[in-house]
């Protein structure tokens, strides 16, 4: 029996068994819009990165799923099912745990960063609470190993920016607890620094004089 | 009700008037670099001292109104090159003193997107809107478009026209690139530099010009590049249709424009089970009637301006100024 879970932008999540245990299918899906080479090269290199960052840290001591299995002919990475909410359900309803819950996944970064792996598309989304309250930190489709304040700020910047655009009201005072977490990495500030400068540069920058100087 | 809008805010100088019949007259004039330059601001912004109070007058006679009874004049403030916005602000401030006739502040990337949603029809859409000085995607959400992706570093417009005068092409770049590319038959591998939402073109964009300078076939290059580059748009598009469970997607801006650009994001939008619509082409460059329009709706909602206080804001972000005339 199996269940399609989500239909995410990259990848159709199918709940289903491996052996006997309840796994989760991560199917990477061809886009039609992709020449069709880009396309292959990009679901192989995507596959197998994801998996091996994942192994690499749960190495580090932090929650993700297990992975049980790796097909590549299918790009499709089989691991366990975390039995939970996203932190994305949990801020829609504004519970006042969700400051502790971003402050534990300020922890979470550092200890990944900590690590030379930056996720890549660290927002709400991709954070669960498991049932014992513990976060589990899921899809790493677009992570990398990086020793680069500037890939560290990106993950910052992503999270920051989708409380932002989700979650306005609360958005300041759950970032607030985030770096309250992510603090436990020495050099965070300069993380922070960094965070600020991409903002800025995303900000209407005069793209024209910028390319001249290419 | 009758509003003047004036656009001033790069390339194009234009004007335009908008009433409750809707766009009633739409006139433009735009500055074309020398080949092989970018835009050059001050070279723009004689273009545009020069032909604005023509384009004016123009908008104000093809309308069939005499300029003592408008109700409001509008102008785009930023986001733009400075010299630019300053010659559009300044001929409307004069404007506004000597007729008498309140101002309304602009900003050009609202602008844009209003124009879309109106022209199309969009009722809740998350919008793309690519230019040569912007690529953002963004959505409204309680009172202000709200930022989901946008490029880190340069625009896609931007990028592409930047690898067009290098190899060469004329204007329209982005058009004569993607010809080319339609000859291409093999695909290089080029950095994909998709963060999350957000895209970067600045690594692709180097990454393709060592391709051309290492002499590698031009249509391929071409090809290469321009599949990179819109696969990586179209990947947070995907992104944030995904996050933000929207069910229309709106095409806005001058890089809209594009050939193969439509054709990927209507897959994209079909994948989402979204309607799809682009901009019409008269109004994807920049143009007058978008701030017209724009102006319109916020003057009825009662935004105003003093010319005093109407400086132009060449950073002025999106997602600074509310929103307060969609109730959605
Ligand atoms: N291991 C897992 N256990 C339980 N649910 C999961 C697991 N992996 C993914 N999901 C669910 O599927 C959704 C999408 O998965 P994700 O890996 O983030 O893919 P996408 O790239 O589509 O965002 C998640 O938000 C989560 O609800
Ligand atoms: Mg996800």
């Amino acid at each position: 029996m199996i269940e399609l879970l989500s239909k995410g932008a990259e990848a159709e999540i199918w709940k289903g068994k491996w052996l006997d245990l309840e796994a989760v299918f991560k199917v990477r899906k061809s886009k039609p819009w992709r020449h069709p080479r880009l396309d292959k090269m990009i679901l192989e290199t995507r596959t197998v990165k994801e998996a091996k960052i994942m192994y690499d840290a749960f190495n580090a001591g932090i929650d993700v799923p297990y992975i049980f299995d790796i097909d590549l002919q299918r790009y499709t990475i089989v691991m366990e099912y975390v039995r939970g909410v996203t932190l994305k359900n949990v801020l829609n309803k504004k519970e006042d745990k969700v400051y502790e819950l971003c402050e534990e996944l300020g922890k979470i970064a550092a200890k990944l960063h900590m690590r030379s792996i930056v996720h890549g598309d660290l927002t709400p989304a991709n954070v669960i609470i498991r049932e014992n309250g513990k976060l589990c930190l899921i899809d790493f489709g677009l992570a990398n190993f990086s020793n680069r304040i500037e890939d560290m700020g990106v993950d910052l910047h992503l999270f920051l920016r989708a409380l932002e655009s989700s979650f306005a009201l609360i958005a300041e005072k759950c970032f607030d607890s985030f770096v309250r977490g992510y603090a436990i990495m020495d050099g965070y500030k300069a993380v922070l620094e960094k965070v600020k400068e991409i903002r800025r540069r995303g900000r209407y920058v005069l793209e024209r004089r910028l390319v001249a100087k290419l | 009700m009758h509003v003047l809008g004036i656009e001033s805010t790069a390339h194009t100088i234009g004007a335009s008037v908008v009433s409750e019949k809707g766009i009633i007259s739409n006139v433009n004039s735009v500055y074309i670099h020398p080949k092989g330059s970018g835009i050059h601001p001050r070279e723009a912004a004689i273009h545009h001292s020069e032909e604005g109070p023509k384009v004016i007058k123009e908008a104000l006679r093809n309308a069939g109104i005499d300029i003592n009874d408008l109700d409001a004049i509008a102008i785009s403030l930023g986001p733009g090159l400075g010299p630019c916005l300053r010659v559009g602000a300044t001929l409307a401030r004069y404007l506004s003193l000597k007729f008498s006739k309140p101002l309304v502040p602009v900003n050009h990337a609202v602008a844009h997107i209003e124009i879309a949603r109106f022209a199309c029809k969009a009722s809740d859409p998350l919008v793309v809107y690519i230019a040569g000085g912007n690529t953002i995607i963004s959505t409204l959400v309680d009172g202000r478009y709200r930022i989901f992706g946008e490029t880190q570093d340069i625009a896609i417009g931007n990028a592409i026209d930047y690898f067009g005068r290098v190899i060469g092409v004329d204007y329209p770049e982005l058009i004569n690139v993607e010809k080319l590319a339609m000859e291409g038959k093999e695909i290089y591998e080029l950095p994909l530099p998709v963060k999350g939402q957000d895209v970067s073109y600045s690594g692709l964009l180097t990454a393709a010009l060592k391709l051309v300078k290492e002499g590698k076939k031009l249509e391929d290059v071409c090809l290469s590049f321009i599949e990179h580059v819109y696969a990586t748009l179209c990947e947070s598009v995907e992104r944030a249709l995904a996050y933000t469970g929207k069910k229309e997607l709106l095409l806005t801006g001058g890089t809209a424009r594009s050939l193969i650009l439509k054709e990927k994001l209507k897959y994209v939008a079909q994948e989402h089970d979204a309607s799809f619509a682009v901009v019409p082409a008269e109004y994807a460059g920049d143009n007058g009637a978008m701030i017209a329009y724009t102006g319109f709706l916020a003057f009825k909602s009662g935004v105003r301006i003093n010319v005093e206080e109407s400086y132009v804001k060449p950073m002025w972000r999106i997602d600074e100024v509310d929103i307060i005339w969609h109730t959605n």
